[in-house]
């Protein structure tokens, strides 16, 4: 496609001078795959730590309880940006990670780990609320069923009420990769090379101001807009199996 | 316990600080958002590297110190604390050593004495801005945060009122929007988007008060601990000496298809991204 044929001749400040796509079509594409990797991976390595923090949220321990507690409180109470800047050059400026090392020929896992560690730590804050949601939402007449066929709390918790909870919070996990997917482009300032920063190399790199972000908009949306509408006809198909 | 500690410092010297220096290869830290400085260009095969000014003074610097350059991209704004933390060997990235990033690292001889700050402003407007004293009474001056641009406006334009953004891009978005009426960049990169730009012009007479040039100057981490200055300050000098700057610059020039020139890539030069 001669994109700059088409668009060459718009003003560089047009939100549709698409002149530059030739020229950086593929960069844009590998940058997708850089922020679904960031989304799916960190929502991924965030699961088991919310599992943990859910449960000891749930914990009649109360020293238990106020630590899970207070971890999601500090996650859900500062900003992402924040949060990744302090782990970005606190945690990760203690532990090294060798810059030459690189996932797939150009995501250099330097960047990439700290950054997947940071949205995984957030993540988990979320996902551990959306847990303790599904756990709650099991009746209590489950436990108490269970407890009384003689089963201790724990075997109870983890083949009882777990699995019920579990197909309760999958959509909701889904949408948090959805989030993820848009939250992930804070990394962009860390030189994570994901679409928000590919707009922004497309745009100082070819003096053309706004439509680079009017492409990694549409394409933000033609991911997140089908996948939740997928969540949603998943959702559906899994309630039909629920007792009216 | 001894041996452990001796074993866990191995390790740490292995995966981390000392590696990049051991190994000959220097690392090369900058913010490729920043044409004609730095930015990034697909080559031949559709491959995403480096090119700009910048990025072939480093070129130029490791190979007379007989290393291989890797480049690193970061925001402009974190690049000092990367450089400091041992993430990078060098930084350039039209770096002006003001006192106060002195203090945050140490710097070279400068290698280019960059064109002066311009103003920039809508072509509509280009009659109204001409007095650097009198002209700016109130109105929105956009300028980098993190550079020293942000002093200089405010200093050098008279009742400006100075609106800092991060990204120079976002600033001319700003400018074209009507948010700000005027922008203070670099010399050079506010040609390039006079240039690319019909509706923008710079403001040169106003423009005047910011002197006769600047200078732009490789950073290296406080105290230069890996001893690089003076092998960077010796290249610098060749560079100097053989007017390199200005082939590069034309190269740059003519890689955006700002100028019609075309000139051979000098060898070695622009094609050495990661």
């Amino acid at each position: 496609m001669d994109w700059e044929g088409i668009f060459g001749g718009m003003s560089s400040a047009s939100f549709f001078n698409f002149s530059f796509m030739g020229k950086y079509g593929g960069y844009i594409l590998q940058a997708l795959g850089y922020t679904l990797l960031l989304a799916v991976v960190s929502v991924l390595l965030a699961i088991i730590p919310a599992l943990v923090l859910a449960i000891m949220r749930l914990s009649k321990n109360k020293i238990v309880r106020t630590i899970s507690g207070a971890y999601i409180a500090i996650f859900r109470s500062t900003p992402l940006l924040v949060q990744l800047s302090i782990i970005y050059f606190g945690l990760f400026g203690a532990v090294r990670i060798p810059n030459t090392w690189q996932l797939f020929g150009f995501i250099p896992l330097s960047r990439f780990i700290p950054g997947v560690v940071a949205l995984a730590l957030n993540s988990s804050a979320y996902v551990a609320e959306i847990f303790r949601g599904g756990i709650l939402a099991v009746d209590i007449g489950q436990t108490e069923a269970a407890r009384s066929l003689g089963l201790p709390a724990w075997p109870a918790m983890r083949m009882v009420v777990l699995p019920q909870a579990i197909k309760n919070v999958l959509p909701a996990l889904a949408n948090e990769i959805i989030t993820m997917v848009k939250e992930s482009s804070i990394c962009s300032t860390l030189g994570m090379a994901e679409l928000m920063f590919a707009a922004k190399t497309v745009a100082g790199s070819t003096y053309i101001t706004l439509a680079p972000y009017t492409i990694v908009a549409v394409i933000y949306f033609c991911i997140n807009y089908p996948a939740s509408k997928a969540i949603e006809a998943i959702e559906r198909r899994m309630r039909r199996g629920d007792r009216k | 316990m001894k041996k452990l500690i001796a074993l866990l410092l191995a390790l740490a010297m292995a995966t981390g600080l000392t590696a990049a220096f051991a190994d000959g290869t220097l690392v090369f830290g900058t913010s490729a958002d920043y044409a004609p400085f730095e930015f990034m260009y697909p080559d031949e095969n559709g491959n995403m590297v480096y090119g700009g000014i910048d990025v072939m003074v480093a070129q130029y610097i490791a190979d007379e110190l007989g290393m291989e350059l890797r480049i690193e991209n970061m925001d402009f704004n974190y690049l000092l604390t990367a450089l400091s933390m041992g993430d990078f060997d060098m930084v350039l990235a039209d770096i002006e050593p003001t006192e106060d990033r002195k203090k945050a690292a140490d710097f070279s001889d400068p290698y280019i004495s960059e064109k002066p700050e311009r103003i920039l402003v809508r072509k509509a407007d280009a009659e109204k801005f001409q007095d650097a004293a009198t002209d700016f009474q109130g109105v929105s001056v956009g300028a980098q945060t993190g550079s020293t641009k942000v002093d200089k406006a405010s200093e050098n334009l008279t009742g400006c009122v100075v609106v800092p953004l991060q990204l120079v891009t976002d600033l001319v978005n700003e400018l074209v929007n009507g948010k700000v009426d005027a922008l203070v960049l670099d010399g050079s990169v506010a040609e390039s988007y006079a240039a690319q730009n019909e509706d923008l012009v710079i403001a040169e007479k106003a423009s005047e008060v910011f002197g006769a040039y600047n200078e732009v100057a490789v950073a290296v981490a406080k105290g230069d601990p890996k001893g690089l200055l003076p092998g960077i300050n010796a290249a610098i000098a060749k560079m100097t000496e053989e007017g390199k700057v200005e082939e590069f610059r034309t190269f740059v020039a003519t890689l955006q298809g700002i100028e019609e020139v075309s000139a051979e890539a000098p060898e070695g030069y622009a094609k050495d991204g990661e």
